[in-house]
């Protein structure tokens, strides 16, 4: 980077400096001290207005000319700044009057301008070349910036303090960036409540802001506008509607009279036309009624005559006739009936008998399938089955057996397995693991012991080095690195006292014209005494006695004090006693140091730093040495590692058989523990099955009996079946065979057999049942026909007339008697007619309904000519005409009815209507309407604030969400270069290349250590949070200024510093001295001692 | 040669409530005798002229004060006195529509011609100096005037001058309580002149083979409705009318821009406004540039109320100069990056997103130098 740094700035007219002011300054460390009031910040804000201009502001509150122009008005208002930009010098002359200006660089052939003109900062045309110039140079042009920036004027601030003020200052505001976002959000609140939909807060504000109360001001005129325009528009619009409506009714009205009176007039011929049809048609009932009584009166007559001739035995036959014959029929109808059933009977008794007699024959034939019970056939199946359970469960047990055999034969091999205990079989099983752990065991061993030895060589190493290193250092003093220090201090002040003595003393010192005017006054009287002694002629004597004269002359006036002022004189003693002190201070210090004690000052600063390494080396050779390993534990980490191969050995040995004969050890455990297993659980379900089947071992039960208690009873059920089907089995060998033997066929011939013997002794019990049963029957018949013989004779004998005139035949009398009684009934039925017939038309006899008949044909005449007269009377009618149809007569007067229906809902929607037009009408004017032309302006005012205002809130948050997206772009961009500079700075000032500065999103500062944990700024000393202060404000420095590191100001700034911090401060600022130059201005005397003073000169201008 | 003095929109009665209130009556009073000046011009036999034609919003309101009505009523009197012909059309803000109109309240007294009318029609034709001349017009009336297909326009088939007097937008959809009139269906109708009313600027544009004239708004109504000082007079020559525009005193309205870049306080910018004192004027301050103070619009209307009638400042400055942008944009800050960000989106944006995007960025500036300018 390029080191700039301020050469000279003169100033003249400016602040408290009428007179022109020179002030030199030095690269790295500058003080200025003066009490306060003196001019101390007008020589920074002078250099401010060279470089950045000053505006032409009457404003003295402000930065500009009326603030900074001298208070007489002096002629010249100017200033010179002469800077160093690496090795180039520049010069920028500025009349703050006019902001006219040059800037120079400093040639061969002395300076240069390279830009001029006028450069006014607040012109709305800027000078462009010499902006453009003065970045390229200071890599900033802008005067807060670089005040903001480099000129530092605040007290050092302290634990949060440094966040916010490091965070203002990369803002580039006066304020934080945390401020500029809360006032963007503020305005934007100020303006409208709907805050979360601008994504500004998560909920919206609670009451209404500027622009929603001018909403609901622009709603409340559009409904104003919108319903007087209503009103307005439609008071002429109504009364035409209202003088429409008023016609319409008229015609409506006429109309609806017209159909009423033709409503009437049909309705009046449809009743007409009804009561006509009704008298033809009683007309016609009453001369079917005359024709239907004159019939009934001769049929009954005719029916009389019938019953006395025809039927006579019923005349006087008593009245239970009916009953006897009837139960005479029935009985002869019984006996009948009995006699054809008693000689059916008999025949199938017959033949029953033959049949059961060859069908028991038939049984007797067959085997005993009964012992299997009732139902042998089912049976046979279940033992089909149980057969089939048990020997599959039979085979299952032999084929155990054999498996049994077979796994003993292979445990035969792993013998020698069986015989290691648990423990030993275990490191078999795990061999591999067990290996590399041992294995692994003496590995670690070794590294142990080797970092132990590593340890002390690197230890002894370094000690050699350390004794090369200072070898020559041996003999110095344990607190020379105080003595130096103070020594290189009484140097720097030795020199300061010198050049002001010397200073002093200019001043004291007669000019040169009153020793060389001594030296001639002397030459000549010394000239003129030769002349006048005689020795004019000698002009050798004369002229040696006149250099001589005037030699003593010059030395004897420049011995002279030059009359001067006492206190110059007082200045000069004073000085001289410091010098001396100093010096005297300075001997004893030489004394102390010995052979270094003469060194330059050069050469004392590299002492310093050579004690100081020398220190930090020696510290870091204790804490190494304070980390050896001791010899104890060196011995015990060289057993650890035998023990370690001991135990690797022995495993090795232990394994060796058994890897011979097995290939893989872990199987062959494990397919020996597998075998084990599986013998034990298939000799337990072997025992299972002879014990639960047999209760016996298994070795025996092929000898047993089937019938034997211990066997299950399934055995001797099936050893029963046998039995009966082929032999009785002895043995449960004999059975087994029997099994083995009866193939399904077999098992299907059986269960046929059984089902055809049951089948056969079902018929033969059914049958001799059948025989009893009949035998019973027959003898109860023949009694019942014995007794219906007795009943029928009395009462064949009471009824002989009337059997006489049917041949005898109960049945035949029984039909004339119904003959007889259904004419009887009939003849009563007629004269029951009749007598209705009469008594509906209110006549006692056929005579007198006759008379009625001929009153209403009268009547009907009568009607039909009133009915012809109405016609006459309204002829839009339909003459009459009893055949009309009475579909059209109905659909005529619907008609006429719907019309009339719909005509009065017109009519009452045209009044409701109208009355409803009035009502509006009557209201409209009763209103007093806006003026809407005039409204219609106020509202064209108010939406356009409304576009202003909503432009506005557009704007602020537009500008919200930019900051907020330019605050992550300048994170992203800066904060990790930021924390490198930083980081960089104060390990430099601290020496310590452990910590690092770590800055989070929000550009909040910690200190971060090796192990990378995080300490807060609180737990910082007050000595490290300035450290850290200022390392950050180099780096931002540096971040701001790009290539260039410009000079830093400081402006009082360490007004509440105790010494311990100043000390602190100062070191850092000397150490950095070298990369950057500090200008210190201060009124406290204790800062003279901060690098050089700043010298300043003022010229009093002769008028 | 018959001449017409045409009137419109004198808007009488308007009151000037954006005035102090000890000068609001004195300037609505001042204002309303505009229809005196109007009918003095026409009774002097210097002008010669022989019709009048007030076409819309002679008044401000349709319910203006009875007292205004009558001085109208003797002030057009005056006229019909004279022989001269009036006609009057009301217009959008005397709309007859209202049941409580002023031309429905006095119709009966109404000198001269009133148009009460809802559709184009001929009112009548009439001999004047021995001229034939018809007239058509129409009262747009609320619920009756059609506001689309206003045409046929009538034109009787007679010799003479066929004049048309309507209150309405020619030509342009305004949006506003107001007549939509069309060039193509008045062309048709050949009317040697159509007098317009309703816009408050003075055009002149052909219709068909005649001409049509708004005269504009006379007098001043605020200084952003202002009046165009003189009366339109016209002059029924052949072929064309010829229109002559007389100025005619009414109190100056102004607007003046000052540049306060180069001001250093408020003080230096009154100073700046003071130079146009004159207690007659009502001026508008119009402020520009960047201004190196803060502008205190009232303190700078009260220091200037005594130099004018009355004064209006409007401040049009920017907060931050341009020049402080373009170096802020530079910087390596967040002010640095916001700008930078700002100036790549002004520079894609669409020219209506600009403007709010520069709003914006000032907005943000102001906000980092702590809300001041």
């Amino acid at each position: 980077m390029t080191l700039v740094s301020f050469q000279h700035l003169s100033l003249q007219g400016f602040g408290p400096y009428e007179d022109r002011v020179d002030i030199e300054l030095k690269e790295g460390l500058n003080n200025y001290v003066a009490e306060n009031e003196r001019g101390k910040s007008s020589l920074v804000n002078g250099l401010l207005a060279i470089l950045f201009g000053i505006p032409q502001i009457n404003n003295p509150q402000e930065f500009g000319q009326a603030r900074f122009r001298n208070w007489n008005k002096p002629k010249n208002f100017e200033g010179t700044i002469t800077f160093k930009v690496g090795k180039t010098v520049y010069r920028i002359i500025r009349d703050f009057s006019t902001n006219e200006v040059a800037m120079q660089e400093l040639t061969a052939s002395g300076y240069q301008t390279i830009v001029e003109g006028v450069h006014n900062p607040r012109s709305i045309k800027p000078n462009q070349e010499y902006e453009a110039k003065l970045k390229e140079l200071l890599h900033i042009n802008s005067r807060d910036l670089f005040t903001e920036t480099f000129c530092v004027t605040q007290p050092f601030p302290q634990s949060r303090g440094i966040d916010d003020k490091i965070q203002s200052l990369l803002t580039g505001g006066e304020v934080h960036f945390a401020s500029v976002l809360n006032s963007l959000a503020e305005e934007i609140k100020s303006l409208t409540r709907y805050t979360r939909s601008l994504n500004i807060e998560t909920v919206d504000q609670r009451k209404d802001r500027q622009i929603e109360l001018l909403e609901k001001e622009i709603k409340t005129l559009e409904t104003k506008i919108e319903e007087d325009r209503e009103t307005v528009d439609s008071l002429e619009r109504i009364q035409k509607e209202i003088d429409e409506i008023k016609d319409e009714l008229t015609k409506k009205r006429a109309q609806e009279r017209q159909k009423n009176k033709t409503l009437n007039d049909w309705s009046q011929w449809r009743q007409m036309l009804n009561q006509h049809r009704y008298t033809i048609k009683e007309q016609q009932n009453l001369n079917n009624a005359v024709e239907e009584a004159q019939d009934l009166q001769q049929t009954i007559k005719d029916a009389n005559t019938k019953l006395s001739t025809d039927y006579e035995e019923f005349l006087s036959t008593d009245p239970l006739v009916e009953d006897k014959l009837d139960e005479l029929v029935e009985l002869r109808e019984q006996l009948r009936a009995y006699c054809s059933s008693l000689e059916e009977l008999s025949a199938s008794i017959s033949k029953l008998d033959r049949e059961l007699t060859t069908d028991q024959q038939k049984l007797a034939s067959l085997p005993n399938w009964s012992d299997l019970g009732d139902d042998p056939a089912s049976q046979v199946k279940r033992l089909e089955k149980v057969q089939q359970e048990l020997y599959n469960e039979w085979q299952n047990f032999n084929r155990k057996q054999e498996e049994l055999t077979t796994i003993e034969n292979e445990l035969k091999d792993y013998e020698s397995l069986a015989a290691l205990s648990a423990s030993e079989r275990e490191k078999i099983k795990n061999f591999k693991q067990e290996q590399k752990a041992y294995e692994e065991q003496v590995f670690k061993a070794k590294e142990k012991l080797n970092a132990l030895q590593e340890k002390q060589l690197k230890y002894e190493d370094d000690l050699k080095n350390f004794k090369d290193q200072y070898k020559e250092l041996e003999n110095i003093p344990t607190e020379a690195q105080k003595l130096v220090e103070k020594r290189i201090q009484l140097t720097q002040r030795e020199t300061a006292l010198t050049i002001n003595i010397n200073h002093v003393q200019k001043k004291m010192q007669p000019p040169l014209l009153i020793p060389i005017l001594a030296a001639i006054i002397l030459a000549g009287i010394a000239v003129l005494i030769g002349v006048v002694s005689g020795q004019g002629d000698n002009i050798y004597i004369l002229t040696i006695a006149g250099v001589a004269a005037a030699i003593i002359g010059y030395f004897a006036a420049t011995q002279l004090k030059f009359p001067m002022n006492a206190e110059l004189k007082n200045e000069l003693i004073q000085l001289q006693d410091s010098l001396t002190k100093t010096q005297a201070e300075m001997d004893q210090l030489k004394q102390q140091l010995g052979s270094f004690g003469h060194k330059t000052e050069a050469e004392l600063g590299a002492l310093k730093q050579q004690l100081i390494s020398k220190k930090l080396a020696e510290a870091a050779l204790k804490d190494q040495k304070a980390k050896l390993p001791t010899t104890e534990e060196i011995t015990a980490a060289e057993e650890e590692l035998k023990t370690a191969k001991e135990e690797l050995a022995a495993f090795n040995n232990f394994t060796a058989p058994f890897k011979q004969k097995f290939s893989d050890l872990e199987a062959s455990i494990n397919r020996w523990q597998n075998l084990l297993n599986q013998r034990e659980v298939l000799t337990q379900a072997v025992n299972l099955y002879a014990r639960g089947n047999f209760n016996s071992n298994p070795e025996n039960l092929l000898t047993l009996s089937p019938y034997s208690k211990n066997v299950k009873s399934s055995w001797a059920e099936l050893a029963d079946f046998f039995s009966i089907a082929k032999n009785k089995p002895t043995t449960m060998e004999d059975l087994i065979k029997m099994i083995e033997r009866s193939n399904e066929q077999w098992w299907h011939t059986q269960l046929k057999q059984a089902e055809e013997y049951s089948e056969l002794k079902r018929k033969i019990d059914q049958n001799i049942h059948s025989l009893i049963n009949w035998k019973k029957d027959y003898e109860r018949k023949k009694q019942q026909i014995e007794e219906l013989s007795t009943q029928e004779k009395p009462l064949a004998k009471s009824l002989q007339q009337v059997l006489a005139l049917a041949d005898g035949d109960a049945k035949k009398a029984r039909q004339r008697y119904n003959k007889h009684s259904s004419i009887k009934g009939e003849s009563s039925q007629n004269f029951s007619a009749l007598k209705a017939i009469l008594r509906q038309y209110q006549v006692s006899n056929v005579e007198e309904l006759k008379s009625k008949k001929l009153e209403l044909d009268a009547a009907l005449a009568s009607q039909l000519n009133d009915w012809q007269r109405f016609v006459k009377e309204n002829p839009e009618l339909p003459q009459p005409r009893e055949d009309f149809e009475p579909t059209a007569i109905s659909d005529n007067i619907n008609t006429l009815e719907k019309d009339l229906e719909d005509l009065k809902l017109h009519l009452e929607r045209l009044m409701n209507r109208e009355q409803e037009l009035i009502r509006q009408h009557s209201r409209l004017q009763g209103h007093d309407p806006i003026n809407i032309a005039q409204t219609e302006l106020i509202l064209q005012n108010k939406n356009a604030q409304h576009s202003t205002l909503k432009n506005q809130i557009q704007a602020a948050s537009l500008a919200y969400h930019e900051l907020k997206q330019a605050i992550v772009d300048f994170q992203s961009a800066y904060r990790s270069h930021l924390e490198d500079l930083s980081s960089k700075y104060f390990q430099s000032i601290t020496g310590q290349n452990s910590r690092t500065v770590a800055i989070d999103e929000g550009f909040n500062m910690k200190l971060r250590n090796k192990q990378g944990q995080e300490i807060e700024i609180e737990q910082l000393s007050k000595g490290a949070q300035d450290q850290l202060y200022l390392a950050l404000r180099f780096a931002i420095a540096d971040l701001l200024s790009a290539e260039v590191k410009l000079p830093f100001i400081f402006d009082d700034p360490f007004v509440a510093c105790d010494e311990k911090r100043l000390n602190s401060i100062h070191k850092i600022l000397e150490n950095e001295a070298d990369n950057r130059q500090f200008l210190m201005l201060s009124h406290d005397e204790d800062f003279s001692t901060w690098g050089f003073p700043i010298k300043i000169t003022k010229t009093v201008e002769n008028i | 040669m018959l001449r017409l003095l045409h009137l419109a929109d004198l808007h009488l009665g308007w009151f000037p409530s954006y005035l102090p209130q000890d000068k609001q009556l004195e300037r609505q009073k001042e204002r309303d005798q505009l229809l005196e000046k109007a009918v003095d011009f026409a009774l002097d036999p210097v002008n010669n002229i022989h019709l009048v034609f007030f076409v819309g919003d002679l008044f401000e309101t349709h319910q203006p004060a009875p007292a205004l009505v009558e001085k109208t009523i003797k002030q057009i009197k005056r006229l019909t006195e004279a022989d001269i012909f009036v006609l009057t059309v009301p217009g959008n803000h005397d709309e007859i529509t209202y049941y409580n109109s002023v031309f429905r309240g006095y119709q009966d007294r109404w000198p001269g011609q009133l148009v009460t009318n809802p559709r184009p029609a001929h009112i009548l034709s009439t001999n004047i100096k021995g001229q034939k001349v018809h007239i058509y017009s129409l009262a747009y009336t609320g619920g009756i005037t059609p506001l689309r297909n206003l045409a046929p326009f009538p034109r009787l088939d007679e010799e003479g001058l066929h004049l048309g007097a309507f209150h309405g937008q020619l030509d342009a959809v305004s949006g506003d309580r107001s007549l939509p009139l069309r060039s193509e269906d008045l062309a048709p109708a050949g009317y040697n002149y159509v007098a317009l009313g309703h816009i408050h600027q003075h055009q002149q544009t052909s219709v068909g083979d005649g001409l049509a004239v708004y005269p504009g708004q006379i007098e001043h109504k605020t200084l952003d409705d202002p009046g165009e000082e003189h009366l339109t007079v016209v002059s029924f020559k052949e072929p064309i009318p010829e229109i002559e525009k007389i100025k005619i005193d009414v109190r100056p309205h102004l607007h003046y821009p000052v540049e306060v870049s180069a001001l250093d306080n408020l003080d230096e910018c009154i100073e700046q406004c003071r130079k146009f004192a004159n207690p007659a004027k009502i001026v508008r301050f119009v402020l520009k540039g960047t201004s190196a103070f803060p502008i205190d619009k009232q303190k700078l209307e009260s220091s200037l109320e005594d130099d004018f009638f009355y004064v209006e400042i409007k401040d049009e400055t920017t907060a931050i100069n341009p020049r402080i942008i373009d170096t802020i944009k530079e910087e390596p800050t967040v002010r640095g990056q916001f700008v930078k960000n700002m100036q790549e989106r002004i520079a894609d944006a669409d020219t209506s997103e600009k403007s709010i995007l520069q709003m914006a960025l000032i907005k943000g500036l102001t906000a980092f130098r702590g809300g001041e300018r």
